[in-house]
């Protein structure tokens, strides 16, 4: 079953798509290229939303986003979820459809909210298992998130970046990275943020995230509900210098602004995009002209 | 180990206290963070469970949420996440139960309105992403067929539409809310009677509107599914009673006429179609 749509249409920085600024988006406002959703609010029923979404989908290209997939949980998938999903895949035609590396249910009930997984073999076997089974049926490749996370475990067998490496590399998926998310987890789990973007199979990153945390001194936790932090845009400018011509998408949750504020962002973040591309450029022309 | 470890954190992330058993099990099986001891690793999730709760159904519930304040909302919140395990992956109905939930502790017995004026807000909550009604048989065939065989047809209610009968003022209070009279000293009535509403979409505009007692039961014969003919019968009853000698397909002059009380039902967008039973 096939329900993706050539990708060639999502390029440089989209936004995620909030019900508030979809009157605005409908009217052209802010010059945004892409956008992504989140196949959640819209997968389980009919009326105003999915009318909503089927304008924009008019309009623009779209990716597909969820948070409820549970692909991390080590019981099956939830059937009648991912039937919605693949149903409202069909419906819209996003270019792809990524989800996070946690587990959100388990027997038989929903937490909705992104529980950390612990890196074992096991893990990896169960994430791999998951993501073959809707990439089956989706007919194509999916993304994959990391995660923020506030807890590790003593069970765990190896480090977040050989973890995510192997899920990659077993399930035959892409990634979703995270650009906050590395760095939170890097602040509270007390790695090199630069270290592990450079440790990541840069042939899998099909995408990426940039949005918001909270600083609570000890700890950060990502809120997506605020700018994107400075030194979260440094890293960006990292991560974009390794894994060129990656699009990448800005969201924001809680307390969502004007869009006129996530579009500040979403320029700022392609200005980031054009000025690490300028450089990239910049030096191989000066090796090519090289002695 | 993996299902082990997860339905072991399940556990403690619902756990009224978080001293218990379940939540020391856990513990030891959580690696602190360099800056953070593993009891504040684990309540910043059972935190987030819970916020992520009570946040979805102050969405749904705004004016319950007003009505008792965001302690007492908040502690309904977390007797209802606990209570009432989330069954679905969609946050949006997560509340489907709540009314009912409430209507059956006795701490909230002093807002005995509570229940109903959360009914009110979950259909307004419902309408929203309620299917568009399906195409209606032709309007003139539709009326050639309920005249001739109104017991072999049933009208049709929109999908968006719920019906609320309160022994409590709700929607009187629920439109306070919404123009914010509440703020500008607006009072409730102790003596207002109870009210009967319909709750729908028509189009893209949701509302909750009062229903005429003379309505009342037809629209609730309609809801239960009953052939035209009990709803003409609801209708000549309540027109026989002023005019007992007319007919049924006729009505006096100082009556509502039966076809006219159905063709408003029409006009209002509370009954969409018909179809054979």
């Amino acid at each position: 079953m096939a329900a993706l749509r050539e990708p060639g249409n999502i390029e440089g920085v989209g936004l995620g798509l909030r019900s508030a600024h979809s009157a605005e988006l409908l009217a052209g406002v802010g010059d945004v290229p892409w956008l992504e959703v989140l196949a959640d609010n819209y997968a389980h029923g009919d009326g105003l939303p999915l009318r909503n979404l089927e304008s924009i989908r008019e309009r623009y290209p779209v990716v597909f986003h969820g948070v409820g997939m549970s692909l991390g949980s080590a019981e099956p998938l939830d059937k009648s979820y991912l039937d919605a999903v693949l149903d409202l895949a069909r419906r819209i035609e996003p270019a792809w459809l990524s989800e996070h590396l946690a587990w959100t249910s388990s027997g038989g009930r929903h937490h909705h909210e992104l529980l950390p997984l612990p890196f074992l073999d096991e893990t990896v076997q169960v994430l791999a298992e998951h993501v073959q089974q809707v990439q089956d049926r989706l007919g194509g490749r999916m993304l994959v998130e990391n995660s923020a996370t506030y807890m590790a475990f003593h069970d765990s067998q190896m480090s977040e970046l050989e973890f995510l490496g192997r899920v990659l590399e077993t399930a035959d998926c892409l990634l979703l990275l995270d650009v906050n998310n590395v760095y939170v987890n890097a602040r509270n789990h007390g790695f090199d943020a630069r270290e592990f973007l450079r440790g990541l199979p840069a042939d899998r990153v099909a995408q990426m995230h940039l949005a918001g945390h909270d600083d609570h001194g000890d700890y950060l936790i990502d809120a997506h509900g605020s700018p994107v932090a400075e030194p979260v845009w440094a890293l960006f400018a990292e991560a974009v210098r390794l894994f060129p011509e990656v699009p990448v998408c800005v969201e924001w949750d809680r307390d969502v602004p004007s869009l006129e504020v996530l579009v500040g962002e979403m320029n700022r973040a392609s200005g980031v995009v054009t000025e690490v591309t300028e450089v990239a450029l910049a030096g191989q022309e000066g090796l090519s002209h090289a002695p | 180990m993996l299902r082990e470890l997860q339905q072991e954190l399940a556990r403690a992330l619902y756990e009224e206290e978080a001293e218990s058993a379940a939540c020391a099990s856990v513990l030891e099986r959580i690696r602190p963070l360099p800056e953070l001891p593993a009891k504040q690793c684990l309540d910043l999730y059972r935190g987030s469970v819970a916020q992520v709760v009570h946040d979805a159904l102050g969405e749904i519930f705004p004016v319950c949420a007003e009505l008792v304040g965001d302690d007492c909302f908040r502690s309904v919140s977390n007797r209802y996440m606990r209570a009432a395990p989330s069954r679905h992956a969609d946050l949006a109905r997560l509340g489907d139960g709540w009314p009912d939930f409430v209507a059956e502790q006795s701490f909230l017995s002093s807002v005995s309105y509570l229940a109903d004026m959360g009914r009110l807000e979950l259909g307004l909550h419902h309408a929203h992403a309620a299917p568009w009604p399906e195409p209606s048989v032709d309007p003139a065939k539709l009326s050639e067929a309920i005249s001739s065989e109104p017991e072999a047809w049933r009208f049709i209610l929109p999908p968006s539409a719920t019906l609320l009968g309160s022994p409590h003022p709700v929607l009187s209070i629920w439109e306070a809310h919404q123009d914010r009279r509440v703020e500008r000293g607006w009072k409730l009535d102790p003596a207002a009677p109870g009210e009967q509403m319909i709750i729908c979409r028509h189009g893209t505009e949701i509302y909750a509107d009062f229903v005429e007692p003379s309505l009342w039961p037809i629209l609730r014969s309609i809801a239960a599914g009953e052939a035209v003919d009990q709803q003409l019968a609801l209708a000549g009853g309540l027109r026989r009673a002023h005019s007992p000698d007319s007919s049924l397909a006729f009505d006096s002059e100082d009556s509502v006429p039966i076809l006219t009380t159905i063709q408003a039902l029409f006009e209002r967008g509370w009954v969409v179609g018909g179809r054979p039973l």
